[in-house]
């Protein structure tokens, strides 16, 4: 009996995602694993060479992400994020039903800038501490942020791995991808404020101000300020790199040299704290998906697309805005936007559709799909630690269809949503 | 390999990775948020140590709070005195 090509690198790419579903291993070691086989076949049976092998890795990509790691980075320690949290909270108070909005609100605009991990750090320690304050179950606060830290991963190409990944890939210009993420993470938002006040029914309760000073979040007012400049600063540039001929991983990677100048910090503990294990995923993953690409598996996915779709713009998009949603729902949402690029790119060309909206449907779906259960996203994950951390009990079901109901509604929005997209830019 | 037993390695996962920097975010909150205040360092005056198990009930003592309190109050008072004086 013989194997095709096509299929040995088929059961390579399943025996990783089964590993990373499973975490049998950390993803990162699954990946390398997954990029050491392909790398094997791929030599052994003359799909690739070595050299071409090494053009797999999108090193602008690994310079664009390690670059703004440094730079949100160096804006946590300086307590950028805590601050505008408090900030917002301050200028607002506090009631119950305000909370309810205020509270997702403030973890989406987090969201833009810090990965969602972290972010559930600050507004999950910062929901508890006025939850104790005030006397207000915690539970329905923190399913709702956990929900809206995946959301606000849309808002700028610098968001969140997946953002990055396609913005890069499909070379969306930073203006370019504004123009379509603020619209769309302000109409997710609204859905998703919508939907977690009907649900959890919050009463108005009592108004309570809380009278905090933000800037006690601060250590160092001289970073503080330097730090905001230079954020402000790379903004700038990103929406005029094109123009000066610099590509965004340029940008990115020279502001946080400048930042780590200005700001003096600690070059060995900041770098000691960036997501490595992601970059290395990255590395292990792109030989993988570059060796399924060379096997012709993926232009095989691609045309088995295009069969059942038959074409048809709006089921094409529709497809891949369902299908990335349930994927993310089922394994982690950064293989599986990494696998559906070259599935995409490989599709633009034989249908008549703005490549936009196909991207778009893509990002949605695998940004939206992260919450279809507590365990599907990092915020889920963490949220249920802080729960069990503050000795909440007993919520697993609750918090599971919550996120369930929630993540369908938001699907069926995001459904009409990319198909008015099509209409109006397709 | 149950289902059960993912959420478990999952959780168990997140939960080490993740819990040691919420505890700092959540001291951190507690301090902002909470009513700012002082802990005092108070040794038994000399002459007393007689009195040991009385000295040491004055920390949960409701009357000896209170004076105490009072006597914050009266301090600030003449500092804010002072300072607009």
């Amino acid at each position: 009996m013989t194997i095709s090509v096509e299929a040995i690198f088929a059961l390579v790419f399943l025996f990783v995602i089964l590993l990373i579903f499973l975490e049998v291993v950390h993803r990162t070691l699954a990946a390398l694993i997954g990029a050491f086989l392909a790398a094997y076949f791929g030599i052994v049976y003359r799909v690739f060479g070595y050299e071409e092998m090494l053009t797999f890795i999108d090193f602008r990509l690994l310079i664009f992400v390690v670059g703004i790691y440094i730079i949100v980075e160096v804006m946590d320690r300086a307590g950028v994020f805590h601050f505008l949290a408090l900030s917002i909270l301050n200028m607002v108070g506090a009631n119950p039903k305000r909370l309810m909005i205020i509270f997702p609100l403030i973890t989406i605009l987090i969201s833009a800038l810090l990965s969602n991990i972290a972010v559930m750090m600050i507004v999950g320690a910062l929901t508890m501490a006025v939850a104790k304050r005030i006397k207000l179950d915690p539970l329905p606060y923190l399913i709702s942020e956990s929900i809206a830290a995946n959301v606000g991963g849309l808002m700028l190409i610098i968001s969140s791995i997946p953002t990055m990944l396609v913005g890069m890939e499909a070379g969306f210009t930073f203006l370019g991808f504004l123009l379509i993420s603020v619209p769309t993470t302000l109409f997710l938002s609204l859905v998703t404020v919508l939907i977690c006040l009907s649900i959890f029914r919050v009463e108005s309760g009592e108004f309570k101000e809380l009278h905090f000073n933000p800037w006690s979040a601060v250590k160092d007012r001289g970073v503080f300020m330097r730090s905001i400049a230079i954020f402000v600063l790379t903004l700038i540039l990103f929406m005029f790199c094109d123009r000066l001929g610099l590509g965004m991983e340029a940008v990115a990677i020279g502001s946080a040299v400048i930042l780590l100048v200005l700001t003096n910090v600690d070059i060995e503990d900041i770098l000691g704290h960036l997501d490595w294990p992601t970059v290395f995923f990255f590395s292990g993953f792109f030989i993988l998906v570059g060796g399924l690409e060379e096997s012709g598996l993926l232009r095989l996915i691609s045309m088995h697309i295009l069969q059942f779709t038959g074409g048809n713009p709006a089921l094409l998009t529709l497809t891949i805005l369902w299908v990335g949603a349930i994927l993310s729902g089922a394994v982690d949402n950064i293989p599986i936007t990494l696998t559906l690029i070259p599935i995409i790119k490989g599709l633009i060309p034989q249908v008549s559709v703005n490549p936009m909206v196909i991207w778009w449907s893509l990002l949605i779906g695998v940004t939206v799909g992260g919450n279809f259960t507590p365990i599907s996203s990092p915020p889920g994950l963490v949220t249920m630690s802080i729960l069990d951390r503050e000795g909440v009990s007993g919520y697993f079901y609750k918090f599971l269809k919550m996120n369930f109901i929630i993540t369908i509604a938001q699907l069926l929005a995001a459904t009409i949503y990319t198909y008015a997209l099509l209409i109006v830019i397709g | 390999m149950t289902l059960k037993d993912i959420i478990e390695r999952l959780r168990r996962r997140s939960m080490s990775e993740s819990m040691s920097k919420y505890e700092e975010e959540r001291k951190r909150m507690d301090d902002i948020l909470s009513k700012p205040h002082i802990t005092l360092h108070i040794e038994i005056p000399e002459g007393f140590e007689d009195m040991r198990g009385e000295f040491m009930e004055l920390e949960d003592d409701k009357e000896f709070l209170s004076a105490v309190e009072n006597l914050v109050k009266k301090t600030l008072l003449a500092r804010r005195r002072k300072a607009t004086d």
